[in-house]
């Protein structure tokens, strides 16, 4: 669960935590992880996860791997296996390492053993948001969602922030209010977000019927009271085009969104993330 | 010999002659007068179109040439056409070689202006023709198809493993299959259970399917490269078409000029080949300082403003440099480059540092004074030209290839290396006049073997006008053309007259004016002012006398104090009484701008000897050559009248007393000859007179210079001790006619209280300062023994005796 609120600038997100495999958009993820945690001066985690499956297939008979570099066909031991791991989780802890140093960050390391999704789901528990990239396996469709990431999304307790390669959060901060409880804390997020980066921050209010009159005073006082350039639209009736259309002529960049509303589901994620170019917070 | 009345004395200006009651009525000026063949040179050489027939304008400094010269090519300039603009453009092949564009006179800034306006609007242009849904839709299916078709064909493989039994696993470095078993990996227990035949079953098919996904990856790159390829063709479409409406007017603008529309072709073809440069580093250029450089997908781009399209770097390289452009010049041009060197003579390539590196480009090309004058007249001073390093070689360089080339020095001599560009050179057409003293011109001629071949027209101005009736209003017009020109007061005809006097006195000569109109301008300048100061509506003869006398007085410190020192006797000058072997020379001094006479006390000195003349000043070194070829003309005077049958027994020396710096000039020969006859024939000289006039070995008086100043020099002297009657000056009669003598000299003359004599020979000078006859020989050849020739011989006979009885009492000795 996100760290409850706090008036005026305390810090909600203390520890970031951040899904690393050797993809591009898991560079993207830890960049975006650097760029939050400076700005909430938070503590940043990197997991890796060494997949269990690999143990397992090195100790069968005559095993052979395509390279996929090259696509030579090379056999595949034991020793080899562990050599190439090691290399992957050196070459990934360095370049954490060298980002984390560079920009001054109380950060820490983890490696771990076992089902990926699994793992990442039992380290996040300690974190306030988990960053991930969209997927991590090089063949999957060019806006889908890798399988570790949609299993994140379902499982996750915590935010979870889904990057893609080449992304990063933006000027403008885009919040999705459904008139939930979620709906403000995703506001709240974006407001300290907007505040400490000084960026624009844009509600998107999704018209309730019954209209919850308090809740949108509470809302309209939040906005108020922020230093940052603050602005609400309101949208008369939940239309998946239209919202995109705003985001798009907004061109924002992070997009936070209440886990709760139907959009959030993995296939609407996907489906954002194939017509949108923006990094997506969904607010657990 | 004559005494001059006072009529003789000045050339005065017929005020009836001037045809006009002030310059006022003067309409048609000029500033050029009487220069014949001035003017047909420069005809010659502005109408003859042939390589090398440059023009080198020569004469005094005094002359303000550049002015007559601008003014001549001024009314010939709007004769001919105006030339083309210059400009240059990028090269789109080469971008280190600039292209040059030639264009009708003023069309260049309309194509550089059109430019302009296409490139503030190309960016936006761009970009909303590739923000449209249907470019955005036709580059994702571009990528998306052939992405998708290496996505089915991975999720085909997966699905066709499973189905044998295989599962598809991602490692560290790549794919590895591995057998399953209920949906989950088998493990070494599970392999070993299985059957031999299974076992190589699956490893026959893993192999399969091995091959196939090695068939996938090894695609890969080239699936990569098509995307890309069919991306850039998509782009070139859609710029092709969204660019086309921009180029539609300016093309139309300039349908008729064929190098435009090339130059056009090429800029089109540059932005559809590199549109996606052209919008992607404007995307860089939006990115602020935050210290996040959060970028919302390519966004933002409503906040672009014109201006910002425009600091483009990469957008310049369709802008037009128009160097040179004659919009607003009528007829050809005139150009005077007053900072010759050798980057405004042939131009420059400047640079800009961007981090510590020095850069350029075609923009930066400078035009040089060439390429502004190219089509007309390049007007340039020569000293200053020589001055300037490699100006002159880059000058002749340009002349004698017929082109333009920009070079950069620092290359060229290895003193800066950096790329650099190597402009397009332009065809050259430019008449050159060069402007110079004569001496600049002659040195040049001689030394430079270039030159002759590159200025072969001489213009030479001349410094005197002969004065006549018709060159008075001549004169009187370029007067009037320099009144004009500095925008002065108008001259009433007395006064003009006055500055004519004036100028004859500058000329040295009272039948010719002065043609250096530097300084006739700026006595017409101070005269003016004395006007305004009078308030006098038109200048007066008073006025222009009045600047000639401050001109005067502001300059002659130094010989007021020579004067002053003389009558204070601490140089001792005569004006009365008699003495031998003792003349008053006369000589003259310049000062900055000033010239005046003083005297000189000459003494000689004889004695026994074997006929030699010592020049005292000789010997120290102290006198120039001309003067020491004076002194040895008397030598050949005396022996030719006195020595025919006997040796000159004398050793005499001369001297100009309290000198104390360099002397030259022969105008004191003649002075030096009355001395030395004086000191042999031992009768005085009148010291009421000073005389002046160089001498011939025949004894004939010979005209200087300087006359006015050496009379009115030794009139000052006399004037301040008081005018006795007797005192005068003799003058070379071939001097009459320099004669424009101030007029207080004047009226002294005619009051009968000064004298001036003009004399032919050394004989009626002597008559004149001894009161004596001469002589005239007897058929035997002897003079009269009271006069002064008689004196002579007599002494150089008793010198003569004692020479030969002193030699006869040596031998004897001996």
């Amino acid at each position: 669960m996100i760290s409850e609120d706090s008036a005026n600038g305390e810090r909600i997100i203390k520890k970031i935590l951040v899904a690393m495999d050797s993809s591009r958009h898991s560079e993207a993820a830890l960049q975006a992880a650097v760029s939050l945690a400076k700005m909430m001066e938070a503590t940043i985690q990197g997991l890796f996860v060494q997949d269990a499956r690999w143990q397992q297939i090195s100790r069968l008979p005559s095993v052979a791997e395509v390279n996929m570099l090259t696509g030579d066909i090379e056999p595949l031991g034991a020793d080899k296996l562990e050599q190439q791991i090691r290399c992957l989780e050196e070459r990934i802890h360095h370049r954490f390492e060298q980002l984390t140093r560079h920009h001054q960050l109380s950060h820490s390391w983890k490696s771990m053993e076992g089902k990926v999704a699994d793992k990442l789901l039992e380290a996040c528990v300690e974190a306030d948001l988990i960053t991930i990239g969209m997927k991590g396996e090089f063949f999957t469709g060019r806006k889908r969602l890798g399988s570790t990431t949609k299993a994140v999304i379902e499982k996750s307790p915590k935010p979870v922030l889904i990057l893609q390669e080449g992304l990063k959060l933006g000027q403008t901060i885009i919040a999705v209010d459904n008139g939930t409880e979620l709906g403000r804390k995703g506001i709240r997020h974006a407001l300290s977000l907007a505040e400490k980066n000084e960026s624009k921050l844009l509600v998107l209010k999704i018209d309730q019927k019954p209209r919850n009159v308090q809740w949108q005073k509470q809302v309209g006082n939040m906005l108020k009271n922020s230093p940052s350039r603050a602005e609400a639209h309101l949208l008369n009736e939940l239309n998946y085009e239209k919202l995109l259309n705003l985001v798009n002529r907004q061109h924002g960049g992070l997009l936070v969104i209440p886990k709760n509303e139907h959009f959030a589901e993995t296939a609407a994620i996907e489906k954002l993330l194939y017509n949108l170019d923006n990094p997506i917070l969904l607010v657990i | 010999m004559a005494k001059l009345s006072a009529d003789k004395l000045i050339h005065k200006c017929d005020v009836e002659q001037l045809s006009f009651e002030s310059t006022e009525e003067i309409e048609d000026t000029t500033t050029m007068a009487g220069q014949h063949r001035l003017e047909e040179s420069m005809d010659f050489g502005v109408n003859i179109d042939r390589d090398g027939f440059n023009i080198f304008a020569l004469g005094s400094n005094e002359t303000n040439k550049l002015s007559h010269i601008k003014q001549f090519l001024n009314e010939r300039s709007g004769e001919k056409d105006a030339p083309s603009d210059i400009c240059y453009v990028n090269n789109f092949d080469d971008h280190y070689k600039p292209k040059a564009l030639l264009m009708p006179a003023g069309r260049g800034m309309d194509l550089k202006d059109y430019m302009d306006q296409m490139i503030e609007d190309l960016v936006p242009t761009l970009r909303s023709s590739f923000e449209t849904e249907e470019y955005q839709n036709r580059k994702q299916s571009l990528q998306d198809g052939i992405q998708e078709q290496q996505d089915q064909t991975f999720e085909d493989l997966k699905k066709k493993a499973r189905e044998k039994g295989l599962a598809l696993i991602r490692t560290p470095a790549g794919f590895s299959f591995a057998p399953i078993k209920d949906g989950d990996l088998m493990d070494e227990s599970d392999v070993r259970q299985l059957s031999e035949e299974e076992k190589e079953r699956l490893e026959e098919e893993t192999k399969k399917l091995q091959e196939e996904l090695q068939k996938l990856v090894r695609k890969m790159p080239s699936n990569k490269r098509k995307v890309r390829e069919r991306q850039k063709e998509l782009d070139r479409e859609i710029a092709t078409y969204a660019i086309k409406e921009l180029f539609t007017k300016i093309r139309e603008e300039f349908s008729e000029l064929d190098s435009v529309q090339n130059f056009l072709d090429k800029v089109e073809m540059d932005i559809v080949d590199n549109v996606q440069k052209l919008m992607s580093s404007q995307a860089q250029q939006q990115q602020g300082a935050q210290i996040m450089q959060m970028m919302g997908g390519g966004g933002g781009q409503q906040m672009q403003s014109p201006q910002d399209s425009s600091r483009n770097p990469i957008l310049d390289r369709y802008r037009v440099n128009v160097l040179v452009n004659q919009e607003d010049i009528n007829g050809v041009p005139v150009v005077y480059e007053d900072n010759p060197n050798y980057k405004n003579l042939v131009g420059r390539v400047e640079y800009q540092s961007k981090m510590g590196a020095l850069t350029t480009n075609f923009n930066l090309i400078k035009p040089g004074a060439l390429h502004k004058a190219n089509g007309g007249y390049l007007l340039l001073d020569a000293r200053q030209v020589l001055l300037e390093p490699f100006a002159w070689e880059g000058l002749k360089r340009a002349l004698k290839s017929g082109e333009l080339k920009i070079e950069s020095l620092g290359e060229s001599y290895s003193m800066i290396s950096t790329v650099s560009l190597d402009p397009e050179p332009i065809d050259l057409d430019v008449k050159v006049v060069l402007m110079g003293e004569r001496m600049i011109y002659y040195l040049l001629y001689q030394l430079d073997p270039d030159f002759k071949n590159l200025f072969k027209v001489e213009a030479d101005f001349e410094d005197e006008i002969d004065r006549s009736k018709d060159n008075y209003n001549l004169y009187a017009k370029l007067l009037a053309g320099l009144i004009r020109e500095n925008d002065l007061r108008d001259f009433d005809k007395d006064a003009i007259a006055r500055v004519i006097e004036q100028s004859a006195r500058m000329a040295g000569d009272n039948q010719k004016m002065s043609a250096k109109t530097d300084e006739i301008g700026d006595l017409l300048i101070e005269a003016s002012y004395w006007a305004d100061k009078n308030g006098n509506e038109l200048v007066s003869r008073n006025d222009v006398e009045k600047a000639v006398e401050q001109q005067i007085y502001r300059s002659a410190r130094l010989r007021d104090k020579v004067q002053e020192s003389i009558n204070r006797e601490y140089i001792f000058i005569d004006t009365e009484g008699e003495s031998v072997g003792q003349v008053n020379g006369l000589s003259v001094i310049m000062t900055g701008n000033l010239m005046f006479g003083r005297p000189n006390r000459i003494t000689a000195r004889v004695q026994l000897g074997k006929g030699e003349i010592i020049d005292i000043e000789r010997e120290v070194d102290m006198s120039g050559p001309i003067h020491s070829k004076g002194v040895l003309i008397l030598k050949g005077f005396l022996g030719e009248r006195y020595a025919e049958d006997r040796p000159l027994s004398l050793s005499a020396s001369l001297v100009f007393e309290q000198s104390y710096s360099n002397i030259d000039g022969d105008s004191a020969s003649s002075a030096e000859l009355y001395a030395l006859l004086s000191a042999i024939s031992k009768i005085p000289l009148k010291q009421s007179f000073a005389v002046t006039g160089s001498v011939n070995q025949h004894g004939k008086i010979q005209p200087i210079g300087g006359v006015n100043e050496k009379i009115e020099g030794f009139f000052d002297i006399c004037k301040e001790r008081g005018l006795s009657g007797e005192q005068g000056v003799l003058i070379p009669k071939a001097n009459e006619k320099s004669l424009m003598l101030r007029g207080d000299v004047i009226e002294a003359v005619e009051e009968g209280t000064f004298q001036i004599y003009s004399i032919e020979s050394i004989d009626e000078g002597m008559e004149l300062l001894t009161g004596r006859e001469m002589g005239d020989p007897d058929e035997e050849g002897n003079y009269p023994e009271e006069s002064i020739n008689g004196k002579v011989v007599q002494q150089l006979n008793n010198l003569a005796d004692k020479r030969m009885k002193f030699s006869t009492q040596q031998n004897g000795q001996n």
